[in-house]
Parts: structure tokens; C-alpha cells; sequence
């Protein structure tokens, strides 16, 4: 009885010592999202700075907003982009950022990264 | 068969009948545009030998290419229209192998190829005013 209680104080504290696994996506995940999110709103505040660009954009940024929509909760921000230019350079940023994060991704987080560095490569030739 | 050895497959017997198929689409199409499908054809024939090598680095079967394959195309539109849909395809199976290996190589090489079928069929919608011009993630049938 002593000795089984013993055990089980052990195995209890042994239970508390061990580290907890960190999932990776959750990281790869929250950054997916950050990058996403940050496009939108680039999006929006180039629009706003020049309304003569709202046709060719606007189809980007419902990709955008659809991406962010498959990630997780939207958290709404401001953005200093105004210009194409930088949002072009976001863009490129977004590709080669989602593309390094589907290599390390899990096989279930993966291949939505790809299609979203796909999808920025696509916003490169569109914009 | 792991399921990383079965999408190889795919995407070999696919990329053996882009190789193909651009052959037909880019007969189809005036002269500035069947520069846009030499290019294409090109970068099939070189994903489909990236894929030969890794296959048989890993010693896996290859499959050849068939003699002939179903591709309707009577006008430079349809043309067009078969390119879109052949990437479209391309893409999907791409998507697949990220999702099939662990493999850091292969995930590179599949993450790259995918960008750059679904940039092709950007151009291609663009060639002929489909709007829009993009999908929202490119390898999602």
C-alpha cells in the first residue's frame, strides 16, 4: 500500500515535470494569420488612398479575406500601406514567408500555406 | 505503397501529359501566344524529369507517358481554356504531395511548382479576359 502510493506520487510528479509538446502549427498558424490579416488591411488602405484602383483590387483583397477566414478570427487592423508598390513588396514577402512555412508545416497545415504562397505569387502578376 | 510514393505517380503520368498537351494547345494559338505555351511546355518537361529523378532516386516505378490523350481543342479560345484547366489540375496534385511527404525536398520542389502553375493560369485567364483572374487557393478543387 505504502509502496503503491509511493509509485503513485512519483508517477504524479513525474506526469507534472514532463514538458509539454508544443504543437509548431500553432506558431505557423498565428504568423499565416498575422500575414494574411496584414494584406487585407493593406489592401483596404490602398484602395482608400487611391479609389481608381478598387477594380483591379478588390477581387485580391476577397482572396485575402478568404484566406483569413480559413486561418482563424479576424483581428482587424490599420495599415500604412498606401501604395502599390509596397503592397506588391507585402505580397512578395507573403509568398516566400508561406512557402518556407509549408515546409515545416504538418501535413494537414502544409498545403494550405503552399496554396497561399501560390495565391500571393498569383497577387504578383494580378496587381 | 506510401501515399508519397502514390502521388509521384499522379503527378508523373500528369506532367507526361501537360508535356503532351502543350503540344496541341500551343499549335492551336497565334504567335505571341505560343510563346507563352513553348514556355509552359518547358516547364513540364523539366518538373516531369525533377519527378523522374526522385523517383527513381527512391526506387520507385515510373510510368511512361501514353501514346495519345483526350484533349478537345478546335480554337485558339479552347486552347486557351484547356491550358487553364490543365494547371488548374496540375495544382491540385502539387497541393497533394505537400500533404503527402515530410520530406523538406520534395515539399520545395511541390510548393514551387504549385506557384508556378497557378501563376500560368493567371496569365492564361488573362489572355482571355475570364474574370477573376485569380482563385482564392490555388489546388483547392
Amino acid at each position: 500500500m505504502l509502496v503503491a502510493g509511493a509509485l503513485s506520487f512519483v508517477a504524479a510528479c513525474r506526469t507534472k515535470a514532463a514538458p509539454r509538446a508544443v504543437d509548431p502549427d500553432v506558431a505557423l498558424r498565428s504568423a499565416a494569420l498575422a500575414r494574411e490579416q496584414a494584406l487585407l488591411d493593406a489592401y483596404g488602405s490602398v484602395v482608400a488612398a487611391q479609389p481608381a484602383l478598387a477594380g483591379r483590387l478588390q477581387p485580391l483583397a476577397a482572396d485575402k479575406a478568404a484566406h483569413v477566414a480559413a486561418l482563424g478570427t479576424p483581428v482587424p487592423g490599420i495599415s500604412t500601406v498606401t501604395t502599390l508598390a509596397a503592397l506588391t513588396a507585402l505580397e512578395r514577402t507573403a509568398a516566400t514567408e508561406h512557402g518556407r512555412a509549408a515546409l515545416t508545416a504538418s501535413r494537414s497545415l502544409a498545403p494550405l500555406l503552399a496554396s497561399l504562397s501560390a495565391s500571393s505569387s498569383c497577387a504578383l502578376v494580378a496587381l | 505503397m506510401s501515399a508519397e510514393a502514390v502521388v509521384l505517380g499522379e503527378l508523373l503520368a500528369a506532367e507526361h501529359a501537360a508535356v503532351w498537351g502543350y503540344g496541341v494547345i500551343g499549335a492551336h494559338l497565334d504567335v505571341h501566344r505560343r510563346v507563352a505555351a513553348v514556355a509552359a511546355y518547358d516547364a513540364h518537361r523539366l518538373l516531369r524529369d525533377s519527378l523522374l529523378v526522385r523517383m527513381r532516386a527512391r526506387g520507385l516505378t515510373t510510368p511512361g507517358p501514353l501514346t495519345a490523350y483526350q484533349l478537345t481543342v478546335t480554337t485558339a479560345g479552347s486552347a486557351v481554356q484547356q491550358a487553364i484547366s490543365l494547371e488548374d489540375g496540375m495544382c491540385v496534385l502539387w497541393r497533394d504531395l505537400v500533404a503527402s511527404t515530410d520530406s523538406t525536398e520534395l515539399r520545395g520542389l511541390a510548393v514551387r511548382a504549385l506557384s508556378n502553375a497557378a501563376v500560368r493560369a493567371v496569365h492564361w485567364r488573362q489572355a482571355i479576359g475570364v474574370r477573376p483572374v485569380t482563385v482564392p487557393l490555388p489546388g483547392t478543387p
